[in-house]
């Protein structure tokens, strides 16, 4: 995936390679966000392009890209509150039935076929692999934060992404959480083939798990290439560190 | 002297009999609300075109009652739909105040279009509930006023499940209480709008027959539905329960003051309560965040 040269970004140009984990990181500012907005379709760039799987998506609205493959979590957990954790994860297949309204509203037909056999997927390749059988029927805003970040993970995964899209998906969480995440997010990656693009404040994790690692600074990429040779890279640790602190690994 | 406890009884089940049908034209101004974040000041306007869409294809064309009735519901959702294309769709974005005036002005288009094609007479409805009336004991209560209750009892209900467990429904549910989000899961967030025109459409239009059926048809239907905005400010815009409540509440104390003090001060003792309600319950009843949204 090639993208190039939004306002908030300047000239960003990075691919992330198939079945793999890329992480973007950062400062605080430095274009992360608008960049994950600018792939799955909220910013229209001003001037650059989208590619995903060699077609060109960058004049494609939001909705169309989530059914080619594309799925996000958010910075601020972004579900449904007034809802169970099993809708919230439902409406993640949303976009994969073909049914329409008429033949959804009367539930029968290829209708109740579709919606028995997401229902089959999602137990097994969502609620089981996540681990978040016993609250499935609570309402979400009853959930403790960490939860709800596995709940948006789940969400995303019911989409059956080509690509994962997580926005800062530790932060926030304590040592033991976080290493959960990491073990699903390589999970993810290692047993499904989805390519997983990863915002992360948490250098160890990040430095962890991803096999490709793109630094932004005030929306310009200073820095590109495996975990080792980002953290080697001078103009990295200066622009990002200020040059004092070594990052950690 | 005796105090008639019959006639009590009588006015206070007609008021809340009639107050089904209230809550369903509140439905109506909810689903927008909820779904849209816009008051649809052309509601009544739905109501009236359900009522003569249903009067020119059962009379004037003589088709039978069930096909005249698919026929109109088709024919309003229809309408529902190319109006939120072009009025509401372009307006989207712009402050909330500009899209009412949007809504006002498309009520006076409809009534005056209406008011072109059909003429400003009193028409007879054909009626489509059963008039017999009831008898509980003393008590005689209208035909119409109790199934029209049950109608617009069923046609609650199959939206309430409609929204809670179809897929489509939740979607809706969804789109309404972040787009944004909404947009990125795959949900077509301009099509759950489009889908909630048309239901607000034919909720209208049900309403409208009935209620044209029970008094007559002229362009003076669509004022109904302004009597409904007591209904939908005492329950919370957003509440499809505090609709419900409110159009019962609201129902009875018309029915009251209608029995004991007259037809004149019926429109004007719902706002006064509705208006003391509300120094102590800004919001409504059941106006709040933490109300179980549809």
């Amino acid at each position: 995936m090639s993208f190039g040269g939004v306002r908030a970004l300047n000239d960003v140009s990075f691919t992330a390679k198939k079945g793999e984990i890329t992480a973007i990181i950062g400062p605080n500012g430095a274009g992360k966000t608008s960049l994950f907005n600018s792939i799955s379709g909220f910013y229209k760039p001003s001037a650059g392009r989208v590619v995903f799987e060699d077609e060109d998506i960058s004049h494609a609205p939001a909705h169309r890209r989530a059914e080619l493959g594309l799925a996000r979590t958010f910075q601020n957990v972004a579900l449904f509150r007034g809802m169970t954790v099993l809708d919230n994860i439902k409406l993640g297949g949303h976009g994969r039935l073909h049914s329409n309204v008429l033949s959804a509203m009367c539930y029968f037909g290829s209708a109740r076929n579709e919606e028995m056999q997401l229902r089959r997927e999602i137990e097994r390749d969502v609620i089981d692999f996540l681990e978040i059988d016993h609250i499935r029927n609570l309402s979400v805003a009853s959930l403790p934060y960490g939860l709800q970040k596995r709940v948006e993970l789940a969400r995303a995964l019911a989409m059956q992404p080509k690509i994962l899209m997580l926005d800062e998906p530790v932060a926030g969480m304590n040592r033991e959480e976080t290493e959960d995440m990491a073990r699903f997010i390589l999970d993810i990656q290692e047993e499904r083939g989805i390519t997983v693009l990863l915002i992360e404040h948490d250098m160890g994790m990040v430095m962890d798990i991803s096999s490709k690692v793109v630094v932004l600074n005030f929306g310009e990429v200073i820095g590109t290439g495996t975990p080792d040779e980002v953290r080697e890279n001078p103009q990295v640790i200066h622009a990002y560190l200020g040059g004092k602190k070594e990052i950690a690994a | 002297m005796n105090f008639d406890w019959i006639a009590l009884a009588e006015f206070s089940l007609i008021g809340l009999f009639s107050g089904g049908l209230l809550a369903l034209i509140a439905l109506g101004f909810v689903l927008i609300y909820k779904g849209t974040g816009v008051i649809n000041f052309a509601m009544g306007e739905f109501m009236m075109l359900g009522a003569y869409f249903f009067y020119t294809a059962n009379v004037i064309w003589g088709l039978p009652i069930w096909l005249a009735l698919i026929a109109t519901l088709a024919a309003v959702a229809l309408a529902a739909a190319l109006i939120e294309r072009a009025i509401l769709r372009p307006l989207s974005g712009q402050p909330v105040i500009s899209v009412l005036m949007a809504t006002i002005g498309l009520a006076s288009a409809l009534h005056g279009t209406v008011d072109a094609i059909w003429g400003g007479n009193n028409y007879e409805m054909p009626q489509l509930l059963p008039r017999k009336a009831f008898t509980f004991g003393d008590l005689l209560i209208p035909g119409q006023v109790v199934w029209s209750f049950v109608l617009a009892a069923a046609i609650i209900a199959a939206f309430a499940l409609y929204f809670r467990y179809s897929r489509t429904g939740i979607a809706m549910r969804a789109a309404a209480s972040d787009p944004i989000t909404a947009y990125v899961l795959g949900i077509d967030v301009r099509k759950t709008q489009r889908l909630t025109w048309v239901f607000a459409g034919i909720v209208g239009a049900v309403a409208g027959i009935v209620v044209g059926a029970m008094t007559s048809l002229s362009p003076a239907l669509g004022g109904v539905a302004l009597g409904v905005l007591a209904v939908i400010i005492l329950g919370g815009l957003d509440s499809v329960l505090g609709a419900i409540v409110a159009g019962l509440i609201i129902g009875l104390i018309e029915s009251l003051t209608a029995g004991y003090l007259g037809g004149k001060v019926r429109d004007i003792v719902p706002y006064v309560t509705v208006l003391l309600i509300l120094m102590v319950k800004p919001y409504g009843l059941f106006g709040t965040r933490q109300i179980e949204r549809l």
